[in-house]
Formats: C-alpha cells, structure tokens, sequence
C-alpha cells in the first residue's frame, strides 16, 4: 500500500535548486549561445580553416598553408587598403572625439529649444549607411552641392574647390567628414558623462579659484575619461570595419583611392570568388583590431580615471 | 516492468527525442546528388534528335532566374506558359523567379548549397568568372546536335563567338545592346548647330570640331553647366573601342597575355579621349555630371550628345515622354584610318551546370534566344534589340508602332551597325581578373580623377603584360 502510494508521487528531483536554477539561466540564454557558437564563433573557426586553403568554395578547397597570409604582405592593394584604412581611422577617431564632445558641451548649456537641437544632432546616427551615402553623395557633388557652394559664398574660386569623391586626393577627407557628420551617437553618451559629473567637485575648483579653462582641463575631462575611453574604443573598431560608404559612393575609387581593408576582402572574396584569400585578409584584420583594442585598453589605466578612484 | 500507461515525464522525454531526430534530419545532407558529390548530369556528345512522336515524358520543372523588371515580367511568364510550355513541352512546367538584388552573390550562394535555379541572365565577365570554375551548363554539344547552320547564322557573329568561351559555348543570346551617339536635338537647335551626319560619314576630327562648336556656343549664351559630350573613359566597356577605332588593340588577341596600351595607335586613341576631357572639356568631367551614366546625364541636361546604349523604348520613354526631349541616334565617328568600332554585349541566357535536368534547360534556352520569344518577349514587351538578324528589320518597325514617336529616331543605325558589322566582343585577357585590376584603377586616374595623362598607360600596359605571364589558360 505504501510502495503503491509513493509510486503514484512525482519522484522528487534529485537536482538541488540552486543546480535547477542554473539549468533554466542556460536555457533561457541558449538562443544567444546558439547563436553566438553556430552563428558568430562557428563562422569565425570556419573562415580560419579557409584563410589556410585555396578555395571559391564551390570547386573545392586546396591547402595552401600560410601562403595566403605571404601573399598578402607581397599584394600592393591590400597594402594600399591598409593606409587608406589607417588614414581614415586615425583621422576620423580622433577627431570624432573632438566634434562630439564639443557639441555635447554646448548641449550641455542651458540654451532655447534644447531638445530640438539634441534630437538634430543625434538624428544622423540612425539614418541607416546607405541612405547617408546617397545624401553625402549629394552634400559632396562638386558643382551645386552643399560643402562646394558654402565654400564658394566664402570666395574661394570655383577652379579651386575640391573634387571630393571624384578625387584621388579628396577622397578619403570626403569619408572622414561623413564620419564626423554621425557623431551625434557618441554626443549623446557625452552628454550623459557630462551631466553625470557632481556638481560639488565644481564648487571645490572655484574654491580653489579655478577658472573655467582649469575647471574643464582639471574636472570635467578626467571626469569624462571613462566616456571618452568607450567611445574612443567603439569608434576604432567601427571605422576600421568601414565599407558601406566606400561601397556606395565610390567603389574604391578613383584609383583606389578609398579601397578600404573590407572592401578589398569584399571584392577578393564575392567578386573574385578568392574566399581562402579574403579570409585570410578578414583575419589579418581581426587582429588589427584586436592590437589597437588591446593597446587602448592597456593604456587606459594610464588615462582613464575613475570617481573615487585613488592614481599613484 | 513497463507501465502501461505514458507518464508525463516519459512523454515529454519522447516528443524531445522526436524532435532532436526531425532537425537532425532536417540538417543531414539532402538524398539527391549535390554538386559537390557527384557533378551535374552533362551532356553527352550528341543527344537524341527530338522526334515526331515523343513518348509520355516525365514532368519536369524549371528553375529561371529572371533579370526583367515588374513592368516586363508578366508578359515573360505568360510568353513561357504559353509559347513553351503549353505549344511545345507539356512536360515542362517553368517557374520564373523574379532576380533579387544582389542576384549575383545570391545565386553563388545558391551554388554552393546545390540549390542554384536551371536558368539565369548574366553578361561577359559574370559568365567569363563562372566559366572558369566550370560552373555553366556547355550548350556546344546540344547546339552541334540540333542548330542547323542557318539557324545559327541568324545570330550576330560577335555575340555567337562571345559567348564560346575557354571551348565552351556558355549562353544563347538574349538581347543586344550597342554603343551608339544619342543627341539631344533640342539643344543642337538651340545653339543652330547641325546634327551629325545620318550616314555615319564622320571622322574623329569632324567629332571634335562638333563638340567644340557645340561648346563654344553655349558658353557664350552663358550656359556653364552644360557639356557638348559624355564618354565615361574609366569605364571598361566605354573606352577600348576608341583604341580599336585608332587601329591599336587593349591586348594582343583573344585571352592574350600582352597589353598594347603602350603602342603609337593605343596611345594617340587615349591622348585624344584626355585631351577631349581634361585639356579641352568638350567632353564633360566625371565631377561636372555627378559621373551618371550617360543617359542620366542626357535625361538631366547636362550634356548635349553621349555615347550610349541602344534601349530605345526605355529611352524614349525617360528623354520623350518623361523629359519631353528630342533625341536621335547616330554612328560614332570613324577612326583615323576609317575604322570604326563599337561593344556589342554579350548579354545571354545561361544554364547552371548543376542542373538536374540539362535537355530541359538545354530547350528552355533554346526557346528564349528563338524567334517566338525575341519577337514576343525582348521586342514586343522589352522593346530590346532582338538577337536575331531576322528580327531587326521588324523590330525597328514594332517599336515605333508602340511608341510611335520614335518615327523621329533614326533606328536604322541599329541595323547599319549589325549589318556593316562594327559591333565587338570586349577584348579579353588571359588572365582578366588581374588585367582589370590594374587597368581599371588607371583608368580613373586618368579620366576621373585627371592625376595622370594618357602616358600613364604606358606604365601600365608593362604591370598588365607582368600579370599575365603566370597565365596558362
């Protein structure tokens, strides 16, 4: 009779709660994990394999060892793509910085019609790529657009103005502007970081009799630090990975003059069927990217400073 | 030992092993041949002589991939189901997919996964491409066993020999598009300048001194942003015909391995185009016409005259109708010596080789390079130049009755082109990946950007010639 009642009782799990509660968190994150192991890390472990290989990927794949990655360093296009894309993002990061921080500090004023203007300065960041290429393209037609005719009203001479996009020697400026133009992303954490300083270490500074040059260079940078530093970050790894503009607007063009590193991977793999070579490039990249992430991490602890946080 | 009844643990516990089983089914490798196991079905040498009497045939059906835009699309479909389908192969049933963008890429994908349509459209350095990876259905074999000669004759010679390539035949033709000089008669009017000469009796200077006219009047009405012509040099298919038409050549012959670029006769073909845009401005600047192609820049009032393509119910509609302009046709000028030369595209129907039904495909081809669906499809609903010289005449005279209009254009330089036999083939490199990478480069250099003159090419015809000596194709 017992035997018969406890057989007909749930059979208690032998999985203690704190075991079944870890179980249901990996359940409820296995999209992500299928998705980052199948979708992300498994493309990634593939396209290593096939940067060692000869492949078009539909005739077969062939061995070749590290020849891609010698062939590489011998490719003088892939070695234009690097300077072009070093150029490009050691221009536009820098500068990047610079635009969205000085518009997140007059945001930061108490000036009329404060949210229209924050919204027009963050409205470029989500404008999808494609549709800012057509409108740059517009913005930096030669004859009657926008940049040429407000330089001429300044009285430079039509012969005189630049050619941008049309121009092996404008080209890569016409991109960084567009860069730029989009700053209204990194503005908005900006402004976050800057209403986020206490107003006390202000107060202290004028105290101390700090004007506001001082308060800015001693309080509010070294307060920014920690935005600066993400921004900075997201910004590297974002414009090395740049393609959609040049695709547009350019094509590499002229003489290749804007053939950005991923644009180059594009036109070795999906025009050339060269998928070996264009993984190969795809990885050199990777870790490109991986340095200078590695070194501004690395280095923030020299820079970047936390409230509270105690420097030697 | 076993409950008779199904607890709701062993139940669940089931349906999870169920369903673990359907997507491992799902994922495993599909029961038919894929490409990269076992080749597509090829031809054999000659296959059977269709006859009178066919027995029952097992249905098939047919991938086509098709490039035609919504407007033209209907009347595809409705030309196969019942011109092909319904007339002449019951057993064939065709299924038109519209081409995505990024059609190219997707149907590699397609490739790849063994999943690629029977049929598609492409054009030279596509099939050039896949023809190299063996990736096209070779129609010689079908076209010895069941073209006639006259059949074949009735192609255009240019196009016919385009499409055979590395010893495959790779397409049937689909259309023809020509290169001729479309004039805007409006402005020729305005600024009291004479239209080109109908018989295609001109030389390069008589082009130069026209354009120079044409420019010179309109500067001094003060009209600044307007241009007596448009060739868009960094162009591939816009610049080799200057050379050709100079007598010197791109590359020394077919899949050859030398660049000429560097010879007298290449070299006074490119001076002329530099000089034309950059020291003169007779032609217009990539800059100053926003580098649209040169329809758009007609359409726009940019230019005066362009050497352009031939669509001309496309053009008629967007110049006449749209834009209300008056426009023509003309030959290009003839070289130096008299020569003259202009691309004729090699724009055909294809078959993918890992189609599992290639006699099908073999006749779905066929069928649209044939005169049913050249007059039905790319002149009727198109209003394309058909590939058949059969056609050209009544073409001329279709068009004009749907846009009547075009009575005012000279169609009949279309004909002359095909009948004096100036349209080429684009010229082709052994190894063409390489030559087009440095060539096109060089090519913006000096008519985008104007940072070299034509004496930059001698240089690189050297780069060329170096980057095909590893070439044994």
């Amino acid at each position: 009779m017992t035997e018969q009642v406890l057989e007909t009782l749930p059979k208690r799990s032998r999985l203690t709660p704190r075991a079944r509660n870890t179980i249901a968190g990996y359940l409820f994150i296995l999209p992500w994990l299928v998705h980052f192991f199948m979708l992300i890390l498994g493309a990634m472990l593939a396209s290593l394999v096939i940067s060692f290989t000869k492949t078009d990927l539909l005739t077969g794949f062939k061995w070749v060892g590290l020849q891609n990655y010698r062939d590489l360093f011998k490719d003088p296009l892939f070695i234009k793509s690097l300077r072009v894309t070093a150029i490009y993002t050691f221009t536009v990061v820098p500068l990047g910085v610079c635009v969205a921080l000085s518009i997140a500090l007059l945001l930061n004023q108490k000036v009329a019609f404060l949210g229209f203007w924050r919204l027009i300065y963050y409205l470029p960041s989500v404008v999808s790529g494609v549709a800012v290429a057509v409108l740059w393209t517009w913005v930096l037609n030669p004859r009657f657009g926008l940049l040429n005719v407000g330089l001429m009203r300044l009285g430079i001479p039509q012969d005189s103005l630049p050619r941008w996009i049309y121009s092996e020697k404008w080209a890569v400026p016409s991109f960084v502007l567009m860069g730029l133009w989009g700053a209204g992303g990194a503005m908005l954490l900006y402004l976050a970081g800057l209403q986020g300083i206490p107003t006390h270490l202000y107060e202290a500074a004028m105290i101390d009799g700090a004007n506001a040059w001082q308060k800015f260079w001693h309080v509010t940078i070294p307060m920014l630090t920690p935005t600066i530093f993400f921004n900075m970050l997201m910004s590297i790894i974002g414009s090395f990975q740049v393609f959609t503009q040049v695709y547009v607007m350019t094509g590499g063009g002229p003489n290749n003059a804007s053939l950005t590193i991923v644009l180059y991977l594009y036109q070795r793999g999906f025009v050339n069927l060269r998928f070996g070579y264009a993984s190969a490039i795809a990885w050199i990249l990777f870790f490109i990217i991986l340095f200078f992430t590695m070194l501004v991490i690395r280095s923030s602890s020299m820079w970047v400073y936390y409230e509270g946080e105690l420097k030697k | 030992m076993f409950s008779d009844k199904l607890s709701r643990r062993h139940f669940l516990s089931g349906v999870a092993v169920a369903a673990a089983g359907m997507a491992l089914a799902a994922c495993a490798p599909k029961a038919t041949p894929t490409p990269a196991a076992k080749p597509a079905q090829q031809p054999t040498a000659a296959p059977a002589q269709p006859t009178a009497a066919p027995a029952k045939k097992e249905q098939v059906t047919l991938r086509y991939m098709c490039r035609s835009g919504a407007d033209y699309l209907p009347g595809v479909i409705k030309n196969i189901d019942e011109d092909f389908t319904a007339a002449q192969f019951p057993h064939i049933k065709v299924n038109v997919e519209p081409a995505p963008d990024g059609w190219v890429e997707k149907l590699l994908a397609q490739m790849v996964a063994g999943t690629a349509v029977d049929v598609f459209e492409a054009w030279g350095n596509i099939f050039y491409n896949w023809t190299e990876r063996d990736l096209l259905l070779d129609l010689q074999p079908y076209v010895d066993a069941k073209m006639t000669d006259a059949e074949i004759s009735d192609y255009n010679e240019f196009q016919w020999e385009g499409l055979f390539m590395k010893g495959k035949r790779i397409g049937m033709p689909k259309y023809i598009n020509l290169m001729t000089l479309t004039i805007n008669k409006d402005m020729f009017d305005k600024y009291g300048v004479d239209y080109p000469p109908e018989n295609g009796e001109w030389n390069h200077d008589d082009y130069t001194n026209l354009l120079a006219t044409l420019t010179e009047k309109a500067r001094s009405k003060g009209d600044k942003n307007v241009w007596a012509g448009w060739l868009p040099g960094w162009s591939w298919d816009r610049f080799w015909n200057h050379i050709h038409m100079f007598e010197g050549k791109i590359v020394d012959q077919k899949y050859g391995k030398v660049c000429m670029m560097d010879q007298p006769e290449a070299q006074a073909a490119l001076k002329w185009m530099y000089d034309m845009e950059w020291t003169w401005n007779y032609h217009a600047q990539p800059a100053q016409v926003e580098n649209k192609w040169p329809g758009d820049t007609i359409a726009a009032g940019l230019v005066m005259t362009a050497e352009d393509g031939t669509y001309p119910i496309s053009r008629n509609k967007l110049f006449r109708l749209e834009k209300g302009i008056r426009w023509d046709m003309r030959h290009v000028p003839k070289g130096p010596t008299g020569k003259r030369s202009v691309l004729g595209t090699t724009d055909a129907f294809s078959g993918t080789k890992q189609t599992k039904h290639p006699d099908e495909t073999w006749e779905l081809l066929h069928f649209l390079s044939g005169p049913i669906h050249q007059e039905k499809v790319i002149v009727k609903n198109n209003g394309i130049i058909p590939v058949l010289k059969s056609l050209i005449k009544k073409f001329i005279q279709i068009v004009r009755e749907v846009e009547p209009t075009l009575q005012d254009v000279r169609l009949e330089t279309i004909d002359e082109i095909l009948a004096w036999g100036y349209a080429e083939d684009t010229p082709w490199f052994c190894n063409q990946v390489a030559a087009t990478d440095i060539i096109n480069p060089a090519l913006q250099k000096v008519f985008t950007d104007g940072g070299a003159d034509h004496t930059y090419f001698i240089e690189i015809a050297k780069q060329v010639t170096e980057s095909q000596k590893d070439c044994t194709a």
